[in-house]
């Protein structure tokens, strides 16, 4: 796969994300099980959820289209 | 404390003064003076994005907020961040390749050029000045207050508010953008550092997490997910204050300038690397802190919360080094700020390139008289103020968009005077002139959304025509 065609993934999955953040899955209505390190749910899911966002910008950052302009 | 405070004020002072004499040039031409040569490399990229943008409101609002909100404020803040570094790796580079090859001076002079309308010029600056002369007054009161506070000397808060423009207003004077840029530094790193040398003391000092998070749900059960227990961090809230923060790169000139004057890509993409790291460095600690005063400080005043759990409750040490980092963290994103300000001034400004720096910094001390004004009058509740803030400058970013993708942007000249009434309802709408919502939808939310939807079909109907 083409750098062109990684960095389109990049923007879907991180557009996939965006959805996910907004949803039940990350941030349920007063809902603070399952605890995990002892922090609640939502917690530990958005640490989660910025973790993968940082990963898919660092890649995002290698597979540019415009990196070496 | 006194006397750490002491010895540690006279070094950042020194060093501020050092940065001033190390960068101060004879010649103040735009370039070098508004865009600092317009060369910059990826750590003072880091350093000086991240130092405008966590700054008082991180520090000082952030632990409020998760005091008061509780867990969800992370994906307010964090989770948004981080979002919005993708943005920048992505729309960043659209906008520098748009620029590149024009004398970019500024948005709104960029937006002049773009729809070839002086009133486009203009809704940009306008649409800057409004919003952010507020954000600038929250962060030199949430430090003046905190100051008058945590200190028992007596003296008033305008004195705090006052010393802190004139330190500002001297170094950014005599050295430009070059000047900010490096202390900025300086203070990015005195930020990190110093929050989370608090960050871990609270977090001890509640016997680590799992022990802070249980006392939490006996305590308050609510903190520990969303809506928080007075119900703000709801959807709506949430998805608006993500779409007001992916917006600040391309909206707030005091990002736009750093944006545009990255040495090349490459610099651009490391510093959006090191910003998405910086950012959940940050706003951890604030995390604990803010945990802290959930538990210890329940039913405690905002001042009163924030001197005990900052000052009162550390080591003496470290309450002197975390008045500096409030100092530092308020005044690296007020100066860049009030900066911005100037140089969007200058980029609208036609004629010979030195009378119109020197107009430009005239109105650089207009705009920090105005700042310190609002300062004094304005209220405590920094999260929801710098919100306001975020999205009033999101309002732009439908016809900052359109100008930067759109190559006929010209031909669409009715969006800035949409843009201009959008900015009109929404203030009237922050003054409870006009309802907050409408058929339970936030009005900014809607405001926002029309304008996108009226750019979009614009562009189409007028590809179609084309």
């Amino acid at each position: 796969m083409n750098s062109s065609k990684l960095w389109t993934l990049c923007r879907i999955v991180v557009f996939i994300m965006v959805i996910l953040i907004f949803s039940p899955l990350v941030i349920p209505v007063g809902k603070a099980d399952p605890f995990l390190l002892g922090m609640p749910y939502t917690l530990w899911m958005g640490f989660l959820v910025s973790l993968i966002l940082l990963a898919l910008t660092i890649i995002g950052s290698f597979v540019h289209p415009g990196r070496d302009e | 404390m006194k006397g750490t405070l002491l010895i540690a004020g006279t070094i950042y002072i020194l060093l501020l003064v050092a940065f001033t004499m190390l960068t101060k040039t004879k010649e103040k031409d735009s370039k070098s003076y508004f865009l600092a040569g317009a060369n910059l490399g990826s750590i003072l990229g880091l350093f000086t994005f991240a130092a405008t943008l966590f700054s008082t409101f991180t520090l000082l609002g952030m632990p409020e907020f998760f005091r008061t909100h509780g867990v969800g404020a992370w994906i307010f803040l964090a989770v948004s961040d981080l979002v919005m570094v993708f943005i920048l790796l992505w729309i960043g580079y659209h906008l520098r390749k748009k620029t590149r090859g024009q004398a970019y001076l500024g948005m709104a002079g960029f937006m002049e050029k773009c729809y070839e309308s002086r009133l486009a010029g203009i809704v940009a600056f306008l649409g800057a000045f409004i919003f952010l002369i507020p954000y600038v007054a929250i962060q030199i009161r949430g430090v003046a207050t905190f100051l008058q506070g945590a200190s028992e000397n007596g003296l008033p808060l305008w004195v705090y508010a006052v010393g802190m423009v004139v330190i500002m207003l001297i170094y950014s004077e005599i050295g430009g953008l070059k000047a900010i840029i490096y202390s900025d530094t300086l203070q990015g790193i005195l930020l990190l550092i110093i929050i989370w040398m608090i960050g871990i003391s609270c977090l001890n000092k509640l016997g680590g997490l799992t022990s802070t998070f249980e006392q939490i749900n006996a305590q308050n059960e609510a903190l520990l997910s969303i809506p928080g227990p007075k119900g703000l961090l709801n959807f709506q809230f949430l998805f608006g204050s993500m779409v007001a923060i992916c917006m600040i790169p391309f909206t707030q000139p005091q990002v736009s300038t750093r944006l545009i004057i990255m040495k090349n890509e490459r610099s651009l993409f490391r510093t959006a690397i090191g910003l998405g790291t910086f950012a959940i460095l940050v706003i951890l600690p604030t995390l604990f802190i803010g945990m802290y005063g959930a538990i210890k400080y329940a039913d405690a005043s905002i001042p009163e919360f924030q001197a005990q759990s900052l000052i009162h409750d550390q080591a003496g040490y470290l309450g002197a080094f975390m008045i500096i980092g409030l100092v530092a963290a308020a005044i690296s994103t007020a100066d860049s700020q009030i900066f911005a300000l100037g140089g969007e001034t200058r980029s609208l400004l036609k004629g010979e390139d030195k009378s119109m720096v020197k107009i430009a910094r005239i109105g650089i001390f207009i705009f920090a008289g105005l700042a310190l004004i609002f300062a004094l009058k304005t209220s405590d509740q920094l999260v929801l103020l710098a919100r306001s803030s975020f999205m009033g400058t999101a309002l732009l970013a439908p016809m900052i968009f359109t100008g930067i993708f759109y190559e006929r942007a010209n031909r669409i000249i009715t969006l800035p005077w949409l843009t201009l009434g959008a900015i009109i309802i929404f203030i009237l709408t922050e003054l409870d002139v006009t309802p907050k919502t409408f058929l339970a939808v936030r009005a900014d939310l809607i405001l926002l959304g029309v304008l996108g939807l009226y750019a979009l079909i614009s562009v189409m109907s007028d590809k179609r025509r084309a």
